[in-house]
């Protein structure tokens, strides 16, 4: 797995390609927007185009993060999402707590409406 | 009398030859000559050199020469003369026989073919000229003149000259002395040359053909060969010295690659290895700092392995990132990099001069592990043959750590399987060792647990005659925290059904409950159903698992979605329930993702849609028999490829 990020804005985008199978490795993912929350970025996009397989355990660090960013008044958005992990969100029914988009600009776009609200 | 002074000096040549001749055997022909002997070997040669010098520096005292007749005194008394002169002849031929013995050992050091052969000449030419010296001394009654002035004056004496210098110029073991011990040696061998130089033009040097002629052709030849020996061996010494720094350091290095070699069966823990891949770094080398870069796996940033003399100037050249300049281009080139004169090269402030060589650590399975840094405070401080010998060194380090590494990763194995039983006794006790017996459904269940323990968890709890409550669930994870996890779901779930509490309630307790036991990365797919026989109506609430499919008698599917989202991860969910009717014939089928996610060889999944259409076709089949059957096609599907998750299945045909 390998995280590549952009800031744009308040907005860190972090690109993720690779597979999130649990253990150390996608651990990072966990940490580096721990990393980011220290930074006082608490606005995260997760672009997951390039992940072509989620577990449980990968399932079970993208909700870990999403924690993360709530506690701190933040907001994790997901953009690009593969129809492996799209059925995932499904069945989990995490679908109505993550909120997806088609495209990184539109979840960006999603932010800037709600800092206006 | 006069006769009888020959007569004894006959009998005395020949007891001096003979004892000359018992020590020719001495020279050894399969004498192996080992370095370390060579230094003892001078030494005895230094010393035997000088007591020849000073015995015929007493002597000259003892007995002036005055033409033939300066032994007047005892000439004039045969048996005297006999005794004393013998004595004398032993002690010198002794001391010349050692000094022989000691040029031929140093000789032969080393040896090609010819070079026992061109000293077995030498001393058969040595003894053919003795004879013969005897021979005209006793013929004409005088001492034969080549051998009381050194000139060889007839055929014998010439070709023993000859044997002797082509003798002297083996010398090779001057190449093997260390810097230290050729200078010791080219000392000597001046004072050898200074001694046996003044020696010679000593009046006293002749006197041994007055003892003994045997003895006296024996020391004059020995002379020359020791002085001519000294001559040429300290030009050998002089032509080494420029290169005696060098050698010395080649030995070094190669002592440092055998004990690196020994290092690889013997240093298994992974930091010690790396501490001493750095130490005979620092030796071969003579650097100022080392350090070693190791990457434990793919695409993680380098850590120091180990050190030494890391001075917060070099710090600044420790880059720990894999793009980093000097890293990057060491993996891009899969080859060694120097840099001659870092401050002109690199442009980094706070780098004065100073040369720096980096060396990367490919192993032939993992690609390049780390890189082996070694610096050196002065410009231009690393040569073609040193990056050579580290090189070398490189691939034998990657070798030994690549051992060790593999050590550890089985230590590591060991202690997992060694979890990972006890989680799969947890598991095996939670699930329900037998299917409960009720009237109105047949019931049928199957838990194939994975190598790695995974989650899976099913429940089958008897409320009643007519009411069977159903549970299926998946713990996130796997091992003894999902085990534990998974126990405390069951004590739960066990409590709470047996409380008089709808199904949405006892999934909103047991979320709350769970969410207090679990770390943030874990949670609980979990489906809890009741089915109601007397009422004929399945209640459930599905919180985020795989959807159980009821099949209508008459073909159509319904899917049990409703509910709400995992458990364990938030507190207070609000969670949903449904009530279906079911009728006899209905089928339930409840699965894991270990079901639909079977995965053959081509990452292709099982799905959804392959477990529909076997239970569709095998709709009028009993559960047992649906079961076998699922369990058939995803052998099939996955052909051969290793089963990745555990899975389970419970099917329930209303009667």
């Amino acid at each position: 797995m390998k995280i590549k990020e952009k800031i744009e804005g308040d907005v860190a985008i972090l690109e993720i390609s690779g597979k999130l199978m649990g253990g150390p490795e996608t651990q990072q993912l966990h940490d580096h927007i721990k990393g980011l929350i220290a930074d006082n970025l608490n606005k995260v996009v997760i672009n997951l185009s390039k992940v072509k397989w989620m577990n449980s355990s990968g399932l079970g660090v993208l909700m870990a993060s999403y924690t993360t960013i709530k506690n701190k008044g933040g907001g994790l958005k997901l953009a690009n999402v593969t129809d492996k992990v799209n059925s995932l969100l499904m069945i989990t029914q995490l679908m109505t707590i993550f909120k997806t988009y088609d495209t990184v600009d539109r979840a960006m776009a999603s932010f800037k409406k709600e800092s206006k609200k | 009398m006069l006769i009888s002074s020959i007569t004894l000096g006959i009998l005395k040549e020949i007891i001096v030859f003979l004892f000359l001749l018992s020590l020719v055997p001495l020279i050894k022909k399969n004498k192996y000559i080992t370095d370390s002997s060579i230094l003892v070997k001078l030494k005895i040669l230094f010393l035997c050199g000088l007591s020849l010098f000073l015995i015929f520096i007493f002597l000259g005292f003892m007995f002036p020469r005055g033409e033939s007749d300066y032994l007047k005194g005892i000439v004039d008394n045969p048996p005297l003369n006999f005794i004393l002169s013998g004595f004398v002849s032993l002690l010198i031929g002794a001391i010349c026989i050692v000094i022989i013995v000691m040029l031929y050992e140093l000789i032969i050091f080393h040896r090609k073919r010819v070079t026992i052969l061109n000293f077995k000449i030498l001393i058969f030419l040595s003894i053919v000229y003795i004879i013969w010296t005897n021979f005209k001394g006793f013929s004409s009654g005088q001492i034969p003149e080549d051998i009381l002035t050194g000139e060889p004056r007839n055929v014998f004496g010439i070709l023993a000259y000859i044997s002797i210098f082509l003798n002297s110029f083996k010398s090779s073991w001057v190449t093997f002395l260390n810097r230290k011990q050729k200078y010791t040696v080219l000392i000597c061998s001046v004072l050898v040359m200074v001694f046996l130089g003044i020696g010679l033009n000593f009046p006293t040097k002749n006197i041994a053909p007055y003892f003994s002629l045997s003895v006296g052709t024996l020391q004059i030849l020995t002379w020359y060969f020791f002085l001519l020996y000294a001559v040429l061996s300290f030009i050998n010494i002089l032509l080494h010295l420029p290169s005696a720094g060098i050698f010395d350091k080649k030995v070094k290095q190669l002592s440092s690659l055998h004990q690196l070699s020994s290092s690889v069966a013997s240093v298994l823990e992974i930091d010690k290895l790396l501490k001493e891949i750095v130490n005979h770094t620092y030796n071969i080398t003579n650097s100022d700092s080392i350090w070693l870069l190791i990457q434990k796996d793919k695409n993680s940033p380098f850590t120091i392995g180990a050190s030494k003399n890391l001075l917060p100037e070099d710090k600044i050249l420790v880059n720990l990132d894999p793009e980093g300049f000097l890293n990057r281009t060491i993996i891009g080139s899969k080859s060694s990099l120097i840099l001659n004169e870092l401050k002109k090269e690199l442009f980094i402030s706070g780098i004065s001069k100073g040369s720096l060589i980096g060396i990367p650590l490919i192993s032939s399975k993992l690609g390049t592990i780390g890189i082996l840094y070694a610096k050196k405070n002065n410009n231009y401080g690393y040569s073609e043959d040193e990056d050579y010998i580290l090189n070398a060194f490189a691939n034998h380090a990657v070798v030994a750590i690549e051992n060790a590494l593999y050590f550890q990763d089985s230590l590591d194995k060991k202690e997992l399987e060694k979890e990972l039983a006890v989680a799969k006794r947890i598991q095996e006790t939670l699930l329900p060792k037998k299917v409960p017996v009720l009237y109105a459904v047949e019931v049928a269940a199957l838990n194939l647990p994975c190598k790695e323990v995974g989650g899976d968890y099913y429940d089958l709890i008897k409320l009643s005659e007519e009411k069977l409550g159903v549970a299926i669930a998946d713990v996130s994870g796997k091992g003894i925290p999902a085990s534990l996890l998974m126990s405390n779901l069951q004590a739960c779930l066990r409590t709470l059904s047996k409380e008089n509490l709808t199904i949405k309630e006892i999934v909103t307790r047991i979320n709350n409950i769970i969410y207090e036991n679990t770390d943030e990365y874990q949670y609980i797919t979990f489906f809890y159903s009741e089915i109601d026989t007397k009422n004929n109506k399945i209640t459930f609430c599905n919180a985020g698992h795989n959807p159980p499919i009821l099949l209508r008698k008459g073909d159509s599917e319904i899917l049990l979605k409703e509910g709400g989202i995992v458990i364990g991860w938030m507190q207070n969910v609000t969670y949903k329930q449904r009530e279906i009717e079911i009728k006899s014939g209905d089928q339930i089928i409840f699965y894991t993702d270990g079901v639909t996610e079977a995965m053959n060889s081509e990452e292709e999944t099982f799905e959804e849609w392959r477990l529909r259409k076997i239970i569709k076709e095998n709709a009028k089949n009993p559960p047992k028999i649906i079961i076998d059957e699922i369990i058939k096609e995803i052998k099939v599907h996955i052909a051969g490829s290793y089963q990745i998750d555990d899975l389970t299945l419970i099917v329930i045909k209303v009667q």
